[in-house]
């Protein structure tokens, strides 16, 4: 080869050196190669025997029990719990899974979310379920857009949110696990700025003309964010861990949470005056925290109500659907 | 041998059996590859126990590679590597430090042999990652240009340049060394 030989000689002498390698164990390999083909098996098994990955670091918190019921179920306890407290005595919270940014329930969705991605340790898996969740969010505003209607600023800005939430949680993962999470964001713009563009041949998004710009011009810098960390992992990495956004954690306050209607954040804390706590007891505490946006849910206050957190008879609420806006601190 | 389009084609599948020859032909090579440029044998292994595992895991995922499938999997080693280097600090005194002296020739030799090795990895950490990874896959694992390419997802343009920049640096450490 021609580089090889215009290679300096004493160079070339040097690399040579390491060439010299020591023979490698082959009982090592054989348990190497065991290894690897065991973690294929556990990963080609059905998802439902992955629960043990799933929660693991969850078990071991303060809800520990709740491990024996699943998730969904736990949650559609919770979310009657808060139905209740909205007062909406006929709204159901199934129909909060559909709900739209201006419907009356959809702080109940945002709020379960939020709940949802609480439960959840493993930066992975919490990356996987954000996706989800902002994947809903772009079917809200298509929705909403074919609707004719106007896409609130509060749910582009949620929008933004969580996408910047995945960047931090996809650079907390390891190298081939980042990739692919870059890859699902970069397919999930490219679906976005379809549908914005899609939307703005249409006449309905005139009046709105300000915001969608905004979203597209957010899209288009995101986009390039992921071109970037795909050239260069390590400088991804490095940007976005000295962002201060540890993975996983949302910023203090979610802007475009909560709408007129209701609930906004996680954190035990509503902007609409409700607060709430879930111990180790699996009791909820639901509070009037109005005019006091940092107080702790008391069960001895008056103004608190219990709800134990039973098992729910029915499946649990799908946490498909559409829209949400609100927005959440976690737990 | 099978193609690696097919071997890429069972992997997404996770086949048992397609895995496994993945691993019987790709593992010699990263381990080799590490070891050259760790020259620490449970270490290598750690790196080509979590090359494959992070490829099982973006297979699961839904990512790994469309194609190239031994470039893939040498980024995802070298990007291992460096991350060791990030973490653990470059032993500079290595450069300076002098051989040891012992009684019996072979042991000696060794030493030797080994003392060399350690001032030629420490020289390659003083590169960026980039120019290590042209400089080990080309003239230690004879590579081409193309190949090399297809690993750091960067034109043969590209590739000579960091090349050249590499081998000027290398001879800067290396020889003004031995002078």
């Amino acid at each position: 080869m021609n580089d090889k030989q215009s290679l300096d000689p004493r160079l070339r002498a040097k690399l040579k050196s390491l060439e010299t390698l020591p023979e490698r164990d082959p009982q090592v390999v054989e348990d190497g190669r065991a290894k690897f083909l065991s973690q294929a098996q556990s990963l080609a098994a059905p998802v439902s025997v992955a629960g043990d990955r799933r929660h693991n670091t969850w078990m071991k918190s303060k809800f520990t029990k709740k491990e024996s019921r699943s998730m969904l179920t736990t949650l559609a306890s919770l979310l009657i719990a808060l139905t209740l407290a909205f007062g909406g005595a006929g709204a159901t919270v199934y129909a909060s899974q559909d709900s739209l940014p201006n419907d009356f329930l959809y702080p109940v969705k945002i709020i379960s979310e939020d709940l949802q991605l609480a439960l959840i340790n493993d930066d992975y898996d919490e990356f996987t379920m954000l996706h989800s969740f902002t994947q809903r969010r772009w079917g809200e505003v298509n929705a909403l857009l074919n609707q004719g209607e106007v896409v609130p600023p509060e749910t582009l800005t949620r929008l933004e949110y969580q996408i910047a939430s995945m960047f931090s949680l996809a650079a907390g993962l390891e190298d081939a696990e980042m990739e692919g999470a870059l890859k699902q964001i970069q397919t999930m713009l490219q679906q976005g700025e379809k549908a914005l563009t899609r939307a703005g041949q249409q006449d309905q998004i005139l009046d709105q003309s300000g915001v969608m710009e905004g979203a597209t011009e957010m899209l288009h810098h995101q986009h390039r964010v992921v071109e970037n960390a795909l050239e260069d992992q390590n400088a991804f990495r490095e940007r976005f861990d000295s962002a201060g956004n540890h993975p996983g954690e949302y910023p203090e306050k979610t802007p475009g949470a909560g709408n007129e209607n209701g609930a906004q954040q996680g954190n035990g804390q509503q902007d609409d005056g409700i607060c709430y706590d879930l111990d180790a007891e699996d009791v909820l505490t639901l509070c009037v925290c109005e005019g006091d946006p940092d107080r702790i849910p008391d069960p001895d206050d008056e103004l608190c109500i219990l709800v134990p957190i039973m098992d729910s008879p029915g499946p649990g609420p799908g946490t498909g659907g559409s829209g949400s806006n609100g927005s959440g601190n976690k737990p | 041998m099978k193609s690696e389009n097919h071997l890429l084609r069972g992997a997404r599948r996770l086949d048992l059996e397609t895995l496994a020859e993945i691993y019987d032909q790709y593992s010699p090579g990263l381990y080799r590859y590490a070891m050259r440029l760790l020259g620490d044998a449970p270490l290598a292994e750690d790196c080509v126990s979590e090359t494959f595992s992070r490829f099982l895991r973006a297979l699961h995922a839904g990512g790994g590679p469309k194609e190239y499938l031994q470039a893939y999997l040498y980024r995802v080693a070298h990007n291992w590597i460096s991350d060791h280097y990030r973490r653990n600090k470059v032993p500079l005194t290595l450069l300076d430090e002098a051989a040891a002296v012992d009684d019996g020739t072979d042991t000696l030799q060794a030493v030797e042999i080994s003392l060399e090795q350690d001032r030629v990895r420490t020289a390659l950490r003083l590169l960026t990652p980039d120019q290590r990874q042209v400089i080990v896959l080309k003239f230690l694992e004879g590579w081409t240009n193309n190949e090399v390419a297809e690993a750091m997802k960067k034109t043969e343009g590209s590739v000579k340049s960091l090349q050249h920049r590499a081998l000027a640096s290398l001879k800067r450490i290396l020889l003004s060394e031995s002078k």
